[in-house]
C-alpha cells in the first residue's frame, strides 16, 4: 500500500462544502464543474438521510479532473468500518489520489433516526478507527487517502491529532480556531506526532447585505446550533446560552460571512491567519440555498 | 421586459478592407443597434499571423459611413494607451459620428500583442486591472470636462484638458470583463455599460457580485446597463446554421470559437436562447461577427428581435 498523499497539497487552502439533497443531481455536477473551473481545490460533500454521499462521490470522481473530493462528514453509524475503508480507497482510486476521508459520530437525532444509539463519541469514534485501520482490504493497491475526523471539543481535536491526517470543525467563529490550532499541536506534540495535523474548517458564507441576508444567515445558523454538540462548542467559545438559544445577532456575524467580495474574503483570509489550512466554504444564496454561485465565484482562490 | 438591443462585434482579423467596413453599413441598414469592433493588434483568433486592422480609425471610418447605429470598441485594450488618450479618441469620435460613440474599455490579457509591440503588459491581471480602475476614473472626469492633476500610482497628468466635450452630454463607459474582485467593483464605480458572456447561471452569479460592490459604492445597479456578447449564426436549418459557423471558424483558422455558449439556428430557435437571459434584465446582446461576416445573419436580426417580441 502507498504512503498517503499530502493533505494540504490535495485541498489547497479553500474548498466548498454544500448540502446538496434539495437540488436535482444535474445542478450538483453543474456546481462541481463550476468549483473546479472557479480554482477550488477540493468539494466536499456531506452525509445525511438524503444521497449516499459515497455514490454520489464515486460519479464526482469521474466527472472531474482537478478538484479533490472530500465526503465531510461520513457517519460511523451508516456504514462498519470495513465498508467506510473500502469506500475510501475505492474513491482514492476512482479519483486518481485526489480523495480525503472524513469520519465523525454525528449527532444523537441524526444517529437515532437511523435507527442506531448515541454512546459516548470518542470512545465510539477510537473503536470504530482501531476497525477502520485493520480493515482487510483485498482491492487493488491504492494510496490509503488522508482521513480527517470531525471535532469540536478539545478531546476529540486529540484523538484527530493522534489518529487522523487531521481535524474537521463545522460551524466555528474565528476566534475558535486560533484555539483549536494550539490544541491540535500540542496534542500531536504529546503523541510524538512530527509532522503538523491539518485543520479544516466550514465557513458559512453569503455574498450580500441587508436584512434579508441577515435572516438567511440566521436561519441557516438555526438549523444547527440546536444540536447539543454545536451548542456546547459555542458554550465553550463564550457565546451565552441566551444568545444560542435566540440565535442572536453577535452569533450569527461570528458563524456566517456576509458582505461583499471583500469581505467575504477577508473572512476567509483571517481563518488562514488564525491557523486553519483549508476552509471549507458553505456558499450560499441571499435565500439561504446552498450551492450559490455568486458567492462561490466571490470567494474563488483565481 | 426590457428593450432588447443588438450590436454587431465585428473582428478586424483576417477581412479586406471592403469586407469589413460594408458589413458596418450592412448592419446598420439591417437595424442593428450598434457596430463594434474589438482592439487587437495581432490576431487573437486562429493564427496570430493573420491581417488584423486597427480599431479606434475603424471606427472613426464607420462613422464617416453610417449615421444611426451607435459606435464604440467591444473593447479598448486599457494598456494601449493612457487614460488622456483614450478620452481625446472618443471624444474624437463623439463629433465624427454626431453623438453616437460608446468608450468600452477593458483591462488587456492578450500578451503576445504586448510583447510583439512592446507595450507594458504588466506583472499579473490584478496589476493591470488596478491600471484599468485608475484609468477609467480619469477618463471619466475628463469627458466630463475637467481639468485633472493627478499623480500615480499608474498614471500621471498635469492640469489634463480634453476639449471640446464630447457631443452626448454623458459620453457612456462599458466596461468588459467579469472579475469578481476589481473588475466588477470598477463597473460599479464607473460604467454605464457592462459586459461579460456565459451560461445564465454564470453570467447571474457575476451580477450578484456586480449588485453587491453596487451597494458598497452607493450606486443603483438598475442604472448599469447589462450587454453579452454571444457567437450567433442564422439559418433556419439548423444543419445549414451548423456548417455556415464551421466555415466562418475556418476562415479565421479556428476550430471553434473560444465563447459559451454558441448560438446557431433559426431565429426562433436564438430566440428562445436569449429569452431568460432578457428576463433576467440582460437585453443587449452585442453579437460576435467573425469575418466574412455572414450576410445572412447580419440580415435577419430583426426576426430574432421580432421573435423576442412577440
Amino acid at each position: 500500500m502507498g504512503e498517503a498523499p499530502d493533505i494540504r497539497t490535495l485541498l489547497g487552502p479553500v474548498g466548498v462544502w454544500a448540502s446538496f439533497d434539495s437540488l436535482p443531481s444535474d445542478a450538483l455536477f453543474a456546481f462541481a464543474a463550476y468549483a473546479e473551473e472557479l480554482g477550488y481545490g477540493a468539494l466536499w460533500v456531506n452525509e445525511s438521510v438524503g444521497r449516499e454521499p459515497f455514490v454520489v462521490l464515486g460519479a464526482l470522481a469521474r466527472a472531474t479532473s482537478r478538484l479533490t473530493l472530500g465526503v465531510g462528514i461520513a457517519s460511523v453509524h451508516a456504514r462498519d468500518a470495513v465498508a467506510a475503508h473500502a469506500g475510501a480507497r475505492t474513491l482514492a482510486e476512482l479519483s486518481g489520489g485526489r480523495f480525503v476521508m472524513g469520519l465523525g459520530v454525528s449527532h444523537r437525532s441524526s444517529v437515532e433516526l437511523r435507527g442506531h444509539d448515541y454512546g459516548p463519541p470518542r470512545a465510539v469514534l477510537t473503536a470504530y478507527l482501531d476497525a477502520y485501520d485493520a480493515a482487510p482490504w483485498r482491492g487493488p493497491d491504492v494510496a490509503d487517502p488522508p482521513l480527517v475526523l470531525a471535532a469540536l471539543g478539545p478531546r476529540m481535536l486529540a484523538l484527530a491529532a493522534s489518529r487522523a491526517a487531521g481535524a474537521f470543525p463545522f460551524l466555528v467563529p474565528v476566534s475558535y480556531v486560533e484555539g483549536a490550532r494550539r490544541t491540535l499541536d500540542e496534542a500531536a506534540r504529546a503523541a510524538g506526532r512530527l509532522d503538523r495535523p491539518a485543520l479544516v474548517v466550514a465557513q458559512l458564507a453569503i455574498l450580500g447585505s441587508g436584512p434579508q441576508v441577515l435572516e438567511a444567515a440566521r436561519g441557516s445558523v438555526g438549523r444547527y446550533v440546536a444540536q447539543p454538540s454545536y451548542r456546547d462548542n459555542l458554550l465553550r467559545a463564550g457565546f451565552a446560552a441566551r444568545d444560542i438559544e435566540s440565535v442572536a445577532d453577535d452569533l450569527v456575524d461570528a458563524l456566517v460571512a456576509t458582505g461583499d467580495v471583500t469581505a467575504l474574503r477577508d473572512r476567509i483570509g483571517r481563518l488562514h491567519a488564525a491557523g486553519a489550512d483549508h476552509v471549507a466554504l458553505v456558499p450560499l444564496s441571499v435565500t439561504g440555498q446552498p450551492a450559490d454561485r455568486a458567492t462561490a465565484l466571490a470567494c474563488a482562490p483565481r | 421586459m426590457a428593450e432588447v438591443r443588438f450590436g454587431a462585434q465585428l473582428w478586424s482579423q483576417a477581412s479586406d478592407w471592403p469586407g469589413y467596413l460594408g458589413a458596418a453599413i450592412a448592419a446598420e441598414a439591417a437595424g442593428w443597434d450598434s457596430v463594434w469592433t474589438w482592439d487587437h493588434l495581432t490576431a487573437i483568433q486562429g493564427p496570430w499571423e493573420q491581417p488584423i486592422f486597427e480599431g479606434w480609425l475603424a471606427m472613426g471610418a464607420f462613422a464617416a459611413r453610417t449615421s444611426r447605429v451607435r459606435l464604440g470598441l467591444m473593447v479598448a485594450a486599457n494598456t494601449f494607451r493612457g487614460p488622456g488618450h483614450t478620452a481625446k479618441l472618443a471624444t474624437t469620435l463623439d463629433h465624427a459620428s454626431g453623438g453616437r460613440a460608446v468608450l468600452g474599455i477593458g483591462g488587456a490579457y492578450f500578451e503576445r500583442e504586448h510583447d510583439a509591440f512592446g507595450i507594458a503588459f504588466g506583472r499579473s491581471q490584478g496589476e493591470r486591472l488596478d491600471w484599468l480602475d485608475e484609468s477609467v476614473g480619469l477618463i471619466r472626469r475628463l469627458l466630463d470636462g475637467e481639468r485633472v492633476d493627478h499623480d500615480g500610482p499608474a498614471y500621471r497628468l498635469h492640469d489634463a484638458l480634453v476639449l471640446p466635450r464630447p457631443l452626448q452630454a454623458h459620453l457612456p463607459i462599458l466596461i468588459g470583463g467579469g472579475g469578481p474582485k476589481k473588475t466588477l467593483r470598477t463597473v460599479a464605480r464607473y460604467a454605464d455599460a457592462w459586459n461579460t458572456n456565459g451560461t445564465l447561471e454564470d453570467v447571474l452569479a457575476r451580477d450578484g457580485i456586480l449588485r453587491e460592490h453596487c451597494a458598497t459604492v452607493g450606486r443603483d445597479p438598475a442604472t448599469i446597463e447589462r450587454t453579452l456578447s454571444f457567437p450567433v449564426v442564422l439559418r433556419d436549418d439548423p444543419a445549414e446554421a451548423e456548417r455556415a459557423y464551421r466555415s466562418i471558424c475556418a476562415h479565421n483558422g479556428m476550430e471553434a470559437i473560444t465563447s459559451m455558449p454558441v448560438l446557431l439556428g433559426s431565429p426562433a430557435a436564438v430566440a428562445d436562447r436569449l429569452r431568460p437571459y432578457v428576463e433576467r434584465g440582460f437585453a443587449t446582446f452585442i453579437v460576435r461577427l467573425p469575418a466574412p461576416y455572414d450576410a445572412e445573419t447580419i440580415a435577419r436580426i430583426g426576426e430574432v428581435r421580432a421573435a423576442l417580441a412577440g
